[in-house]
């Protein structure tokens, strides 16, 4: 069953062009000058009930925009949404009821308050059950790791430990779904590492759907079964995150260990990377040559001990797309 | 159906509620407001009984020089009370599209900030209002304030505030049409100082003067309070209740309505 169907959404903004010089800032007063932006164009997807999927796309490419059309924050400029049998654009506060969301770089916690002051606001603001909620916090203060956290300012919590607040809030009323952007930036390893678990376990284990948006390949590769890329506000690619790999990779690292020093290495369509006295590591563009000839290349010429071989990291692949595009 | 309307009015309570334990983290800008109140007062002692003592007279406009200071005191306690910075609150909301995370929460916009000017404002009044009187009776010594003049000062001044807010919230969003608003910020926050007793009572003003001045929706912010709460009269009370009611009625009509109108125009920044 889709909770979210979007066909032939579109967005576009009006950016006041204002040119230099006082005689052109006279005329902009009289008369301004607008040029049209398609920051969405033409999008038609759904999402299934308890899918976790990471929409991607390199910055201005239209993501945050269209998320922000999902939860009922702007309006299209044509198409339609329906997220949870609800219109955002008419029936935004109804959805607000349904829908959890996390804007990384818009905090929902009192910065001076602890979080269990705003977990109370927010219980009040979505009319919970005094009683429901107190047991649902339980819940999320467990899930979360969170209890040690409740009662200090949230201005004293690392950005990790906030982020988990942060999320445990947009979850305070039982929300279905649950709209993540860019939930880990600024983040260390570790606790991209916490949200991350955290972030599956909501959507194995209470099934909540979940939207997200991030710039981190890993997020992406480790969340997501499902991945849409947009580019300039079209969707580049919709399908399973493997796929994606698959389909796009366009090359191969192969890293070898040798016995005897590596003097010289040439072959057609690799190119080294790293290089030491007996070991290199060497990215090969398949559509040059292949794996078993560079693996027969090695064989015959060293003596060798090791090989590994890698793909390269989701990270390039995806900006191998978006440099394809702007192509 | 009576549960449902507790609870919506329950979560603006909440909201005030947790504005005022936030304004309680500056406990330091609280105190330091009280004291630019008690140095004013001091000042505005000097000044007012130099000018009385020049004039000869004992009362002007029916205030004592005790009852200007006190009247003033107030005046200037409400209006620096921790008032939030609403126009500017909301002039940044609009402009940096933070608005639009707000109105996609199930609460009336208007009533959110609303309620956080009134939960921010109540901490810092009491600590000025007690300050400020310690200040007055000792500059000054005491005025007959009775208990009608409190009870219904009180009234006036929370329409006072309502007032001043509606009017602040319309300043924000101007800023759905304008680059920046602090200039009509500015000529608001004027407007208070010559027509809204903040360094002259409107008591004092010639007649007719007088009469344009309270009619202003600057005197109805912090000055009618004052001064029926300095001396009571049920007459003054009713002729200022009225024209607050009248100015309320029309910005809060002006603030919907350009409210509902800046909405289409919310745009956010990073999209």
């Amino acid at each position: 069953m889709n909770v979210i169907e979007v066909k032939n959404l579109a967005k576009e903004f009006q950016i006041k062009q204002k040119r230099a010089g006082l005689k052109n800032g006279l005329a902009f007063l009289l008369r301004p000058e607008y040029k049209n932006i398609k920051a969405v164009d033409d999008l038609s997807f759904s999402v299934s009930r308890g899918e976790l999927l990471a929409f991607i796309g390199p910055n201005g490419a239209g993501k945050s925009t269209t998320i922000k059309m999902l939860t009922g924050i702007l309006f299209p400029s044509s198409g339609h949404i329906n997220v949870l049998g609800f219109d955002p654009t008419k029936e935004r506060q109804k959805l607000a009821y349904n829908i959890g969301s996390v804007f990384g770089q818009k905090p929902q916690l009192w910065y001076h308050l602890p979080a269990i002051d705003t977990y109370n606001l927010l219980a009040r603001i979505y009319e919970l059950d005094q009683r429901e909620y107190k047991k649902h916090l339980a819940f999320l203060v467990e899930a979360f790791e969170i209890g040690d956290l409740l009662n200090t300012p949230v201005r004293k919590l690392s950005l990790g430990q906030r982020m988990r607040c942060e999320i445990a809030a947009s979850l305070i009323h039982k929300p279905k779904i649950i709209f993540l952007d860019e939930p880990t930036i600024g983040l260390d390893v570790v606790a991209k590492q916490h949200i991350r678990e955290v972030i599956k376990y909501l959507n194995e284990k209470e099934k909540v759907t979940i939207f997200l948006t991030s710039h981190d390949a890993g997020d992406i590769e480790s969340l997501a079964k499902r991945t849409i890329i947009v580019n300039f506000g079209k969707i580049i690619f919709d399908g399973p995150t493997d796929t994606l790999k698959k389909n796009y990779i366009k090359s191969k690292i192969v890293e070898l260990v040798t016995e005897d020093p590596i003097e010289n290495f040439q072959f057609s369509g690799g190119t080294i990377i790293e290089k030491g006295k007996f070991d290199i590591k060497v990215e090969l563009d398949i559509s040059k040559n292949s794996i078993d000839k560079l693996l027969s290349f090695a064989v015959e010429n060293f003596n060798i001990k090791d090989i590994n071989i890698f793909d390269p990291p989701l990270e390039e692949i995806i900006a191998d797309i978006y440099r394809a595009q702007k192509l | 159906m009576n549960g449902v309307y507790a609870l919506k009015i329950i979560k603006y309570f909440e909201v005030a509620k947790i504005n005022y334990f936030n304004s309680l983290a500056y406990v330091i800008n609280a105190l330091s407001r009280s004291g630019v109140v008690v140095i004013r007062i001091w000042i505005f002692a000097q000044l007012y009984r130099i000018t009385y003592a020049a004039s000869g007279a004992e009362e002007i406009g029916g205030l004592t020089v005790a009852m200007v200071v006190w009247s003033l005191m107030m005046t200037q306690s409400f209006q620096s009370s921790g008032r939030p910075p609403v126009s500017e609150i909301i002039d940044e909301e609009v402009k940096s599209g933070a608005l639009a995370y707000s109105i996609n929460r199930p609460y009336s916009y208007i009533l959110f900030h609303l309620s956080g000017y009134l939960g921010r404002s109540t901490s810092s009044l009491f600590i000025n209002l007690l300050i400020g009187s310690a200040a007055s009776l000792i500059l000054v010594g005491p005025v007959k304030i009775t208990l009608f003049g409190i009870l219904f000062g009180a009234i006036l001044m929370i329409f006072g505030r309502l007032l001043d807010f509606l009017i602040s919230f319309i300043i924000g969003l101007a800023a759905f049409w304008i680059e920046d608003t602090t200039a009509i910020a500015w000529i608001y926050s004027k407007g208070q100082m010559v027509f809204g007793g903040i360094i002259l009572p409107i008591a004092l003003f010639p007649d007719y003067l007088q009469k344009i001045a309270e009619f202003l929706p600057f005197s109805q912010l912090f000055y009618s309070a004052a001064r029926l709460i300095v001396s009571f009269d049920m007459e003054l009370f009713h002729k200022f209740i009225l024209i607050q009611f009248f100015w309320i009625a029309f910005f809060a009509a002006l603030a919907y309505f350009i409210f509902k109108k800046g909405l289409k125009y919310v745009t956010i920044n990073g999209g």
